[in-house]
C-alpha cells in the first residue's frame, strides 16, 4: 500500500513537471507527423525508363511475353482532396466518434483529420511504456498506473492526442505479429478508455517485430520488445493542417 | 519382348512407390490415434520417390541450370546405369536436347531450342523433360515477387525469375512492406506499406508503376489476398478496434466485415474455387486456422493435429492442401495439412509458405545466422533448394499464378 502511494506521488510529480512543458508550447525540434494521407505525386509515371533513379517511387518493370497488360480501378492517389479542411478543428468534446461497422467516408475523413498536423513527442511518455506476456495481448494490472497517468495527462491537455504503437518479439511470423501488435495497441487503448480517456483521441499502429527495443535474441530482449509505446501528439496547428 | 516388359516395370517404379505410400497412410494414421498422443510426426500425406535421370552433354552454367530445374522438380541426377531417363543435350548453337528411356530405344522428344538467352533455352528444355516425366507444366517460366531487407524496419519489393535470376526492383520507398501478393493477370502486386506512416494496402501496376490505395483506414490495413476470379479482395483491417477479416471489391469498395472477434485475425487466403477464405485467428487463445465463406456466416475450424499454432495459410492451387507456418519457441516450421483438416505433415524449417502453380513446389523464407534466404521445396520428394542467387536478406516470396 505504501508503495502504491509512493508511486502515485512519483507519477504526480512527473505529471507536474510534464505540465510545465505542456503541448500548447511544443518543444523546438519536435518531429511533425506528416499527414496520414499524403499524395505520391511524381511517383506516378508511365515512362519505364524513369523508374530506376527517381526516389521514393515505384519502379515499373518491363513487360515480358507471358504477362498480359491489365488496367485496374481504384482510388488514384493524385485525386484532389476536399480543400475545406483545417479551419474548424474538432474540440475535445467533439472528437469524431467511430461506430463499429458503420463508418461513413465522412466520419473516416473527420477521424483522419483529427490526427493531422500534430507534432510528435516521443519522450513525454517514454517512461510509461507497458509490456506484455509471451503471445498475450492483456494489459498487466501492474501497468494500469501508467495507463491512468497517460489518461489523466490527456484529460488535462485537451488539445493533445495520442499515438499508441504495438510491438512484438521476433518469435512470431511476420503477418501474425502485425496483427498481434495491433491487438496489443488496441488493448492499451481499451485500458485507456476504462481509465477515463475518450478513445477517439488516440490512434493505433502496429510495427510487428521490426522495431525492437533491444535488438538481441534472448529472453530479456524478447520481454522488453513485447510492448506498447505511447507517443504524445501535440496540439494541431492550423498552419500545419492547411499546409497538408 | 522381354526388353519391353523390363522397361515397363522400370518406368512403373515411381508409380509403385506412390501407390505403396498411399496404402501406408491409413495404417500410419491409425497407429497415431490408437497411441492416444498427438505429436509432430512425418506422415506420408504427399510422398513420392525421386525420379532417377542421367544428364549428359551440358557443362558449366547450362548444366547448373538444368540440374537445379530437374532437382527442384523431384528428379535425382544419377549415373546412366541407375537412370530411368536419359537427357542428352548439346549447346553448339542454341541448345539441342533429347530425352530417352534408359536403353535409348524410346525417344520421348528431340528438339532444338533457339532465339533466347542460354538460361531461357535450358529452362525450356528442362520444362519439356518435366512435362514428359510428371505430366505437369513446369514452373520455370514463372516469376516470384519478394522483399529484400535494407534495414531492420525497411525493405523493397523485387521480381525475378523463379530461381532468383534477372531481378528487377519494384519499389524505392525506404519504408516497410508486408504481405506481398500478386494481383489478377500477374500485371499488378498488392501489398501493405508503411510509406504513409500507417500500414495501408496498395495496388501497384507493374508496367506503369501506377499505385492506388485499396485500404487506408485508421489502424491496421494488411494481408491483401485476391480472389481466384480477380473480383474481390480479402484483407485484415482494424477499423473497429481489433484486427478482423474483411472482404471488398477488388478496388477496395463495398467493404464488408466477416469476423467480429475480440482476438486478432491474420493472413487470409482463398480456396481455388473461391468459395472459402482460410485465415489464422487467436479466437481460441492460440493461433489456429479457420475457413469462412466470403459471403459471411460462421467460421469453421480447420483441424491441424500434431502442431500447436498455425499461421500464414496458403491454399494449394489444386485445392487439396493448405500450407502454413507453425511456431515453436525455437523456430518456425513449414507444414501442410489436407484442406479439410487432419494430421499435419511438418516439412522443413522456414516461414511464410506459398504454393507454385504446380501444387507441389513451395517457396518460403528461412532465417539462419541473421541471414534470411528464400528456399524452394518439392513437397512429394522433400527436396529443398536454397536460392543463392539473391544476395540480400529476402523474405515474403510469392509465386505469380
Amino acid at each position: 500500500m505504501k508503495k502504491t502511494v509512493v508511486s502515485l506521488l512519483a507519477i504526480t510529480v512527473v505529471m507536474a513537471v510534464s505540465l510545465t512543458s505542456g503541448c500548447k508550447n511544443p518543444k523546438p525540434g519536435v518531429v511533425q507527423i506528416p499527414t496520414m494521407n499524403p499524395r505520391i505525386g511524381q511517383a506516378q509515371t508511365t515512362d519505364p525508363t524513369l523508374g530506376s533513379d527517381s526516389e521514393n517511387t515505384t519502379s515499373p518493370i518491363s513487360p515480358s511475353n507471358n504477362w498480359s497488360s491489365n488496367s485496374g480501378s481504384g482510388i488514384p492517389l493524385d485525386t484532389p482532396e476536399d480543400p475545406s479542411t483545417g479551419n474548424n478543428l474538432p474540440q475535445v468534446d467533439n472528437v469524431p466518434a467511430i461506430e463499429e461497422d458503420d463508418i461513413s467516408p465522412e466520419a473516416e475523413k473527420a477521424r483522419r483529420e483529427y490526427f493531422m498536423g500534430r507534432p510528435m513527442d516521443r519522450d513525454a511518455f517514454k517512461a510509461y511504456t507497458i509490456h506484455f506476456d509471451f503471445d498475450s495481448t492483456l494489459v498487466r494490472p501492474s501497468d494500469m498506473a501508467n495507463i491512468q497517468a497517460i489518461a489523466d495527462y490527456l484529460n488535462i491537455h485537451t488539445d493533445c492526442a495520442l499515438l499508441i504503437e504495438g510491438h512484438c518479439d521476433e518469435r512470431g511470423t511476420e503477418e501474425y505479429n502485425q496483427s498481434l501488435g495491433q491487438r496489443r495497441a488496441a488493448s492499451a487503448l481499451e485500458a485507456l478508455g476504462k481509465a477515463g480517456l475518450n478513445k477517439n483521441r488516440a490512434q493505433t499502429i502496429s510495427y510487428g517485430e521490426v522495431r525492437p527495443a533491444i535488438n538481441a535474441q534472448n529472453n530479456e530482449a524478447y520481454a522488453a520488445n513485447r510492448r506498447a509505446e505511447f507517443v504524445l501528439l501535440g496540439a494541431q496547428t492550423p498552419e500545419a493542417t492547411l499546409a497538408e | 519382348m522381354i526388353n519391353i516388359k523390363k522397361r515397363f516395370i522400370r518406368l512403373l517404379n515411381p508409380a509403385l512407390a506412390l501407390v505403396l505410400g498411399i496404402l501406408l497412410i491409413p495404417l500410419h494414421s491409425f497407429a497415431q490415434e490408437s497411441s492416444g498422443e498427438l505429436q509432430i510426426t512425418r506422415t506420408a500425406t504427399m510422398t513420392s520417390a525421386p525420379i532417377p535421370i542421367h544428364v549428359s552433354g551440358l557443362a558449366g552454367e547450362a548444366f547448373k541450370i538444368l540440374k537445379f530445374d530437374l532437382e527442384i522438380s523431384g528428379c535425382d541426377l544419377v549415373s546412366s546405369e541407375k537412370a530411368l531417363y536419359i537427357a542428352q543435350a548439346s549447346s553448339d548453337s542454341g541448345i539441342t536436347g533429347k530425352l530417352t528411356d534408359q536403353t535409348g530405344e524410346i525417344t520421348f522428344f528431340h528438339r532444338s531450342y533457339k532465339n533466347g538467352t542460354d538460361r531461357a533455352l535450358v529452362h525450356a528444355y528442362a520444362a519439356d523433360i518435366i512435362k514428359v516425366i510428371t505430366g505437369q507444366d513446369a514452373i520455370f517460366n514463372q516469376k516470384i515477387a519478394y522483399c529484400i531487407n535494407t534495414d531492420l524496419d525497411k525493405n523493397e519489393i523485387f521480381i525475378s525469375d523463379f530461381d532468383g535470376h534477372n531481378p528487377q526492383q519494384v519499389t524505392r520507398d525506404g519504408s516497410l512492406i508486408r504481405a506481398l501478393t500478386w494481383g489478377p493477370d500477374k500485371s499488378s502486386l498488392f501489398y501493405c506499406s508503411y510509406r504513409a506512416l500507417n500500414p495501408d494496402i496498395y495496388k501497384q501496376e507493374l508496367y506503369t508503376g501506377k499505385r492506388t490505395i485499396i485500404a487506408n483506414y485508421l489502424g491496421l490495413n494488411t494481408s491483401p489476398s485476391v480472389s481466384p476470379d480477380g473480383t474481390q479482395i480479402a484483407m485484415i483491417i482494424s477499423r473497429s478496434g481489433s484486427p478482423d477479416l474483411y472482404v471488398a471489391d477488388i478496388d477496395g469498395s463495398n467493404l464488408k466485415r466477416l469476423t467480429k472477434t475480440q482476438a486478432d485475425e491474420s493472413s487470409p487466403c482463398w480456396s481455388p474455387d473461391g468459395k472459402y477464405i482460410c485465415y489464422s485467428s487467436r479466437a481460441s487463445g492460440s493461433a489456429k486456422l479457420y475457413i469462412i465463406s466470403p459471403d459471411g456466416g460462421t467460421p469453421k475450424r480447420i483441424i491441424t493435429s500434431g502442431v500447436g499454432s498455425a499461421t500464414e495459410p496458403n491454399w494449394s492451387p489444386d485445392g487439396k492442401y493448405i500450407a502454413f507456418t507453425t511456431t515453436t519457441r525455437r523456430s518456425f516450421q513449414i507444414c501442410i495439412v489436407p484442406a479439410e483438416g487432419g494430421m499435419v505433415e511438418v516439412l522443413a524449417e522456414g516461414e511464410a509458405p506459398c504454393w507454385a502453380p504446380n501444387s507441389r513446389t513451395l517457396i518460403f523464407h528461412r532465417k539462419k545466422d541473421k541471414k534470411s534466404s528464400l528456399v524452394m521445396l518439392d513437397v512429394p520428394t522433400k527436396k529443398t533448394k536454397t536460392i543463392t542467387s539473391i544476395a540480400g536478406n529476402a523474405s515474403q516470396a510469392c509465386w505469380s499464378r
